[in-house]
Order: C-alpha cells, then structure tokens, then sequence
C-alpha cells in the first residue's frame, strides 16, 4: 500500500504541475495577484508530493519489496542498510525519480525565498518550472516507472551494480544533480525574462544567487565523481575524458561563463543578450547530458538506462525546450537595448575575455563529445576522440584564461589601468618565478614545463589574493588597521578569492600528478617487497574475508619509509555473489597531499598477484580546489548584495531621499 | 480500504493547494518601482563601499551614482505606464468558475492517470512479510531462491548442490544445473554418477548434440563405475551422432547385450543399433557424406523424446544403485534431512514404499525435536498410504 501511494502521489505531483504551468504564467499575463499566488503553494506542495513518493520508494527499498520490478532488479536483501538507502537512485528509474524531486525542490526554494522577486517575474520562472516538471513527471511515468509491479514478488534480488556499493553513491549523484538541475532555474529566470519581463541590471542581480547554488553544487558533485571513479575503479586516473564527463563539464563551463557574465550584466547593464543565452545554454547542456546518458547513445559506468524508447522521449523534452528557447530568444534578443560602454581594458573586458575562453572550451568539449557519435550515425565508424584530442585543445585554451586570472579583480569597471594592476602583481609574480625555479632546482629529469606549470599555479594561487592583499594596505594601514580593512571587505570579494585559489591549488595537482607520478607493475609473491618512492610496501599475504554480500580475497601490506610512520594497506578483490561480478577496492594512503594508490590483478591460488603501485604526488589538490572553489561560492552567496528586497526601506540614506520620492 | 481513503486525503490536499490561494484576496500588487528604489539604494551603499575600499576614485563613484540614477528614473517611466494599463479588477465569479475547474480536475487528472499506471490491489511484499510466510504456500522459484541463498553462504556444502541441481533441470535452467554438478563433482568427487550428470546437462543445452566435453564426461565416470548404464547409452549416441556408425553399432550392441531385457530405452537403442549397422554396411566414403547428412538431421524430435522417456526410467536404475548408498550413508550418520527426503522419495518413486515407511520411522526417530521437519514426513506417509489404496 505504502508503494501505491507513492505512486499515487507522483501522478497528484503531475497534477499540480499541470496547473502550475498555466495559472501563475497567466495572472502574470492579465496581472491577477490571486492567480500567481497559485504558484507559491503549489511549488512546495509538488515537492512534498514527489517527497512522499521517493519515501515511499525508499521503503520498497529498505524493506526489499521485490514486486517493485524496479526494486527487485536493482538491490539485494543482504545489503548493507546504506547502501539499500543509494539504491534508490543507483539505476535509472530512481535516479530520475531524485532528478523530478530536485526540480521541484528548486522551484519550492523560489516560491518560499523568492520575496525579493518582482511577483510578475516570480510567477513566470514558477510557471516555466512546472512545464520543465510536467515533462518529465510525465517522462518518468510513462517510460520510467519506479513503481511498476510484478506478482508474484521474487524471492530474491538482482544486486545494485557492485561499482556503485560505495560510500560515493550516497554523495555524487545528489550533489551533481542539484548542480545540474539548479541551472534549471536560471533556465526558467531566463524564459521568465523573457516571456514579458525585464531584462536589466536587476534581472542579473536576482538570478545570480541561483546560479551560484547550481554552480558549487556542480563543482562539488563532478569532483565527488573524479575522486570516486578514482579510487573505485582502480585505474588511478581521475578525469578520463569520458563523454558522460563531460556531459557534466560543459555545462560546469558555461555555468562559469555564466556567472562572471551576469556580474558584467548586474554592474553594468552589459553583455545582457549574452547573458540569456549562456542561461539557456547552460540547462539545455544539462539536458543533453541527460539525453547522452540515458538514451543509451553512449556506453560507460553511468549508462544505466540503454533504452532507445526513452532516448526518442528526451529527444523531444530536449527539442521543445531547447528549440522553444532559443527561438524565444531570438525573437526577443533584437529587441533589447546595448547596455553601457567599456573600454577593453576594464573589469568588464576581462570578464568578457573568460567568457570567450570559457565558451570556448565549452564548445571544444562539446565537438570532442560529439563529434565521435555524429561520425557514427553517419558512416558507422566507431572513433574514439580521447586524452590526446582534450589535452591538445583544451589546455592550451585554458592557459591564456589561468594566466590572466589574478588580473581581472584588480582591474576596476569601465576602463581600468594596465600598468597599476601589474604593478600589484609584481610580488606575486616574483614569488611565482622562485617557486619555478626551485621546483628545477629540486627535482631531477623532469621537464621544464612542470616547473612552468607548478610556477603558474603559485602565481593564481598568490594573486588570488592580490585583490585583498592591495585593499588591506597593509603598508600604509598597518598591521591592525590592515585587518580592520580586511574585516569590512565585502564577503564577494572573499568568494571571488577563493574561487581563484580552487583553481590554482588544483592546477597545482594536476601539473604535479602529471609530471611526477612514479607507477610500478609488478607481479609479487607473499613475503616480497616492493619499493616505490622510497616506500616499502611488504606484502604479508591474502585474508579471505566474507562480507554481507559477497566475499573478498584482502591482501596485507606492511608500508614503512625511514622517518615515517608505518601503516598497512589492504587492497582487495571482491566477488559479488547475487551478480557473479568481481571489483578491485583499490588501497589509498594519503599522505600530506599526496597519495600511495596501490590496485591489484587477478589473485593466484599461491597468493601471487600482479600489483600496481602508484606514487601520486600532490593529487589530493585536485580535489582540494574543488573545494576551494565550491567554498568561494557559498561566501559570495552569503554577502548580503544578493539579498536586496522592498523590505529594507529604513536604511536608504537620506541624500538620495529626495531622488527616490522625485519618482 | 486504508489505501483509498489515504489516497483521497492525498487529492483532497493537492485540490486545496490550488483551490485556497484563489480564495484569497491578496494584497495589491507590489509595483516593480519599490525593488527598484530598493535596487538602487543597495547599488549606491556598494558605490561608497567601493570608494572606501579604494576601488574606485571619488570622481567615478560620482559618476556610477549619476548613472544609477538615470537608470531610475528611466526605470520609473517605464514603470508608470505600464502599472497605468494593469489592475483591474476581475469579478468573483471568475475565481469561482477556476476553482471549480480545480476542484474537479486534480482529482480526475490524478485517479484516472493512476487507475491507467498503478496497482492499487497489490499489498507491499516486503521481504519480512515474505520469511514469514509458509514455505508450502510458496512457489518453486522462491524455494529455490532460498537453497541458492544457503548455498551462497555456505558453497561448500555438496548435498545442497545435488538437492538443487535435479530441479534446476526441472526449471528447464540446464546451465545452472551444470554448474551445480559440477560443484557436487568438486566437492564430492565420489557422488555416484556425478560425471555423467554433469554430462547430461551439458547435453541438454546443446540440444540432444554430444560435445567434446560431455562425452570426455561420460568417459571419465565409465573408468570409474563402468556399469555406467547411462555413460554408455549417451557414448554410443556420440558415436551416431559422429558418423562413425561401424563403431557405434558396436556400442549399441554391448550396451544392449549387457542390459536388463526389461531396460525401457533397449527399443530406441536396439533402433540406433540398426540405423548405424545399415549406414556402416553401404560404406561409401563415410568421412564425406555420413557425417554431413547425420549432422543436418541430428537426432529427430521423436528420437529426444524418447531418449527423455527413457532417461526418466534409466534414472531408475541408477536411482537403484544411489539409494543404497545413500541409505547406507543415512545410518551412518542420520543428522542429513534432505538426504532422508531425497531416499524417502527414491524409495517411493522405486514402487518400494515398505522400505520408504522404515526410512520415515528412523527418520523420524533421529530428528524427533524438528516439529517442521516431522510434519513433512507426515505428510509423505500420508501420501503414500493414499497411492496403496488406489493400488
């Protein structure tokens, strides 16, 4: 019963979104307050709704009720309670069951905070939300249904997918959809504008604070993903260029483009056309992603879902929506005014420099993605573009963006002063330069170009904090009055830092796994030892181990370096009874900010296997930046300017008084 | 019952939803210009932030505050012509006539949608609710689920794998019967008949076809119980089945010599016997057509149904030879359930029930505390004396 009215509650969910879709966009239309009130109950509503339902599913899950086909087929009664919980959302049905709850879940947040939103504008992006959900309410519905039943219930499970019984499960999928999905917000703010609103200066201001949340979760939910492919797969890799990869980085891309582009359109009423369109670009990359994911036009571990049926469907939901915006945009683009002038050398110019490199490397990921599957469909040849095409192109059009990163935020609007920034940056580039040069002193045989890159990475790590370092004056402040100064900097400024520094100290990781990443393969007897890095690793033999479901061969390492402390590593091989599939659990030692990753072969019956060693030096930056950057967007969404409401009348000062009544 | 009045406090919910906000009479519209003033202030509180900062000079913050200024009052223009053509005000009946729409539409969406997509009448199954359950009331497959459980606990453990792999070949699941036998022959490589039971298995998904490896099979359980019965039946159909008739009519001849005249499968032997002794007496170059035309016909259907027929029959006399060694191994060591089941039944299916009755005596006296396991016995006793009255 507890199922049924689960699945009763997601067609309610239907429901209300159909009258969602109509009835705010209308009394926006014939400015009908009653009307587009609507929306502000039956947002949350649709989110309780679809809550309920998930509950639901998730008790089918937990209580393994197997006459749930979609239960049966993806988990195992002997699951450990957690992972009976990810289950939920580690295979298709449920994970768009998660992907519709978000959704909805975004459109409640504007109904319940939106105060500060014109209510015509709020009302509008509500309405283009519940068309979004109608879509793919109906999309999980009909071709998707979690709750489909089968009788008589199966005795047993078919097992979640053993790669995905991990802690990462829990974490990845959730984060990245709330990333993807949240930029269905700026979507619907961008039809909203449209569709008879204001596209200014204020339009930005409103739809910033979404995208910054669609944007950290996104940045935390793609590196979540590389750390788990990381270690779970036990390739040692962490970004593999893999087109379900990049189907997430692209948006990522244009959601940074976006987000410095609305900064321009905020301060300056410039770049506004551009602005709509990186909105609409940034949802419909989403959206193809999830066409590329779930059609089955692609194969990796993410492709769960191989059914051409609901590839045609989202193949329509993606035409309609796509195509419906972007003629909507090209109807009303014309029609907007230019917004204010700059020079090129301003903030504004640099802004506009990273939106073209950005756009870009969107768009080169975008081809390198595509472009395999076209040459596919058209002639039938299997083509892979992989590593070499990415690290040819994408690189060397990031490098220009990493060079000129520290510039910008000293650059002041509408026409700025080369020389003075630079001047600020001297330090900064001195000390980049002698870290340079120290990495060539210090390291033997390994390229110039590391130094190089480890040197650009002191460089946006420094200047990150050029900005504060020259407003801070500690020169001229002093050290009390420099921190005074530091303390009424506004929080944007900090957002913006750490933003910048997440992009260096992983640049700092990536240049420095790169260059001096030391791997061993070896085939090992119990009682040898292997030395990697000056890490002796002594292999102590093999534990078989039984776990709740399955059972796990573990080998025993003993790891000693002189001076260090001694610690074991335990890689293992793992065979899942209920889907016969072995994993390898890779074994990570962190170790300061770097990693000992040790990855096994097949297991002998005399306990020899062949080992692989890697020696990952600075690796765990990568993923550090991430989070310096995900960081820096939660600070810049506290600062108090994205929260501008009527409410706040009493503070406005008393020499523009007379203006504000004047009109 | 519960299910439905749930589902319409559900409706009832989602209807109000609509239906409330369209009731109530809002306040006016709060026209743009107030975020705007308020738009504005925030932009010159940021302007002088800006110039305290030293971002910008004293003389371009005037500047970017005259520019939000004009931007205002553009604004404001903008504004008072278009709050000029809004608001007006709409008559009750409007709001009525929408939610009665609201009122009846949710609902209907919402029924008729879930009528079309759901189950309504299945209960949750959850796995609790399903231990619980009698395991007489359940069907094969969940029975077998849960010996495959055990076993996947305890894959040691051989007279579960040969409980199982009987009735996998029930399940028409010829590969996991296999499989199973071959955990028996891993385990036990003593099991009677182990070899060519793996063989026949094998020999059910080739379709009737003697491969390479079952025959090796056969081979290998003929050098260790060479009264193999079945080993030899199933070799000499190799030798058909190859062409090689000469060797193979005298296959069949052995087979036939040796056997029982009451053997069920001698008709269907005694046939391949004469089929292969007329192909190897016209001998025309047997390597090049033989083989080809005994390949294209392979054995007929009426040639696999009665091997079946036979089979079933044959596994009575191997099932003979099993059953005293499993009756043996029983009074050794009692403590085996399903082993008293399996020799209980054997002995039924033999037309022996005196000695089936003595098994369930013992059986009985040496699991005396196992309610569960009694009641079964009952159960089979009580069949048996059913099939002595109809007799």
């Amino acid at each position: 019963m507890i199922a049924e009215i689960g699945h009763f509650a997601l067609v309610i969910a239907l429901a209300l979104s159909l009258i969602q879709s109509v009835l705010p966009a209308w009394g926006a239309k014939i400015k009908d307050t009653r009307l587009m009130a609507v929306g502000q109950t039956t947002a949350p509503a649709i989110f309780l709704f679809i809550a309920l339902s998930f509950a639901a599913l998730t008790n089918a899950y937990v209580t393994s009720d197997f006459s749930l086909i979609n239960v049966w087929s993806n988990s195992h009664s002997d699951q450990p309670l957690i992972y009976k919980f990810t289950s939920v959302w580690g295979n298709h049905e449920g994970s768009m069951l998660l992907w519709v709850m978000i959704l909805a879940f975004f459109a409640s947040l504007v109904a319940v905070f939106g105060n500060t939103l014109p209510a015509t504008l709020r009302a509008n992006v509500l309405s283009v939300q519940a068309w979004i959900l109608v879509a793919f309410l109906l999309f999980v519905l009909f071709t998707s249904n979690p709750f489909e039943r089968q009788i008589p219930a199966p005795f047993e499970g078919n097992d979640l997918n053993p790669i995905l019984q991990d802690l990462g499960l829990a974490i990845h999928p959730p984060m990245l959809y709330l990333g993807y999905v949240g930029f269905s917000i700026t979507f619907s703010f961008a039809i909203a504008a449209m569709m008879g609103g204001r596209i200014d200066a204020a339009w930005a201001r409103w739809v910033r604070p979404w995208a910054l949340i669609a944007w950290v979760f996104l940045t935390a939910g793609i590196a979540m993903g590389s750390y788990w492919a990381y270690y779970e797969l036990g390739w040692g890799g962490w970004w593999f260029w893999d087109p379900v990869e990049n189907a997430s980085f692209i948006p990522w891309l244009s959601g940074t483009a976006l987000l410095h582009s609305a900064l321009v359109m905020e301060k300056r009423e410039a770049l506004k056309i551009w602005t709509l369109l990186l909105a609409i670009i940034t949802f419909s990359m989403s959206l193809l992603g999830t066409f590329l994911v779930r059609s089955g036009v692609l194969t990796s571990v993410h492709s769960f879902a191989n059914d051409p049926e609901r590839g045609v469907f989202i193949l329509i939901i993606l035409l309609i929506f796509i195509g419906g915006s972007l003629t909507l945009f090209a109807f009303r683009s014309s029609s907007l005014k230019a917004g204010g002038l700059f020079q090129p050398i301003s903030r504004e110019g640099a802004l506009v420099f990273n939106n073209l490199f950005l756009a870009t490397a969107a768009a080169t990921v975008l081809v390198g993605t595509l472009y395999p599957l076209i040459i596919e469909v058209i002639n039938g040849a299997k083509i892979s573009v992989g590593e070499p095409f990415f690290n040819m192109t994408f690189g060397p059009i990031m490098l220009p963006l990493l060079i000129l990163m520290p510039l910008g935020p000293l650059l002041s609007w509408k026409r700025a002063d080369f020389y003075p920034a630079m001047q600020r940056l001297f330090a900064v580039f001195i000390s980049a330069v002698l870290v340079a040069i120290l990495v060539l002193a210090f390291t033997k045989d390994e390229p110039y170009l590391a130094a190089i890159g480890i040197g650009l990475a002191a460089w946006v790590i420094l200047g990150a904090f050029a900005e504060i370092a020259t407003r801070a004056n500690f020169r001229k402040a002093g050290l009390v009055g420099g921190l005074h100064r530091i303390k009424g900097l506004p929080r944007s400024m900090w957002g913006t830092a750490f933003g910048h520094l997440g992009m260096g100290v992983m640049l700092l990781g990536i240049v420095g796994v790169s260059a001096f990443e030391k791997e061993l393969v070896v085939e090992i007897k119990p009682k040898d030892v292997v030395t990697i890095s000056g890490y002796e690793l002594k292999y102590n033999g093999v534990i078989p181990v039984t776990g709740p479901n399955y059972s796990e061969s573990v080998l025993n390492f003993t790891v000693s370096k002189p001076g260090e402390k001694t610690f074991e590593l335990n890689p293992t091989k793992r065979f899942y009874t209920a889907r016969k599939t072995p994993t390898t659990e890779a074994a990570i030692e962190t170790i300061w900010l770097s990693q000992l990753y040790v990855s096994l072969g097949d297991i002998k019956s005399d306990g020899s296997v062949v080992l692989r060693v890697w020696w990952k030096p600075l690796i765990v930056c990568i993923w550090l930046g991430a989070f310096f950057m995900s960081l820096g967007g939660l600070i810049s969404l506290s600062d108090r300017r994205l929260r501008v409401g009527v409410a706040k009348t009493s503070k406005g000062r008393t020499k523009f008084k007379s203006l504000e009544n004047a009109v | 019952m519960t299910f439905w009045i749930l589902a319409a406090i559900l409706a009832f919910i989602a209807t109000l939803c609509v239906v409330m906000p369209l009731a109530k009479n809002k306040d006016e519209l709060v026209p743009d210009i107030q975020l705007d003033k308020a738009l504005y202030r925030a932009r010159i509180n940021e302007i002088d932030q800006d110039l305290k900062l030293g971002r910008i000079s004293s003389q371009q913050a005037e500047a970017a505050k005259s520019e939000e200024g004009r931007k205002l009052i553009s604004i404001a223009k903008f504004e008072k012509a278009d709050e000029a053509q809004s608001t007006s005000a709409r008559s009750i009946n409007f709001y009525r006539v929408l939610q009665g729409v609201c009122l009846i539409s949710i609902p209907i969406i919402s029924l008729s949608l879930y009528l079309f997509l759901g189950s309504p009448f299945i209960p949750d199954q959850s796995l609790a609710s399903r231990i619980s359950a009698d395991p007489a009331g359940q069907s094969l497959e969940e029975n077998v689920s849960r010996v495959e459980a055990h076993l996947a606990k305890s894959p040691n453990d051989a007279s579960g794998w040969a409980v199982l792999a009987p009735v996998y070949t029930r399940m028409n699941r010829f590969n996991d019967a296999a499989n199973a036998w071959s955990r028996v022959l891993q385990l036990n490589p003593k099991y009677p008949e182990v070899r060519s039971m793996i063989a026949e298995a094998l020999l059910n998904t080739t379709g009737g076809v003697v491969t390479k490896k079952a025959r090796d099979l056969f081979l290998a359980e003929l050098k260790i119980n060479p009264a193999s019965a079945k080993s030899r039946y199933y070799i000499a159909l190799s030798l058909s089945q190859e062409g090689r008739f000469e060797e193979a009519s005298k296959s069949w001849q052995l087979l036939i010599d040796g056997t029982n005249p009451q053997a069920p499968w001698l008709a269907t032997a005694k046939q391949y016997r004469d089929d292969a002794m007329k192909r190897s007496g016209i001998k025309p170059s047997p390597k090049l057509e033989l083989p080809k035309g005994a390949i294209t016909k392979g054995p007929t259907k009426e040639q696999i149904l009665a091997a079946q027929k036979m089979n079933d029959k044959d596994r009575n006399l191997m099932i003979q030879s099993m059953v005293d060694g499993l009756a043996e191994k029983l009074n050794a060591d009692p403590s085996d359930q399903q082993g008293w089941l399996r020799l209980i039944r054997a002995y039924n299916v033999l037309g022996n029930n005196q000695s089936a009755k003595s098994a369930i005596y013992t059986a009985i006296n040496a699991h005396a505390s196992d309610v569960r396991f009694i009641a079964s016995l009952n159960e089979i006793q009580q069949m048996m004396e059913k099939q002595d009255k109809q007799k």
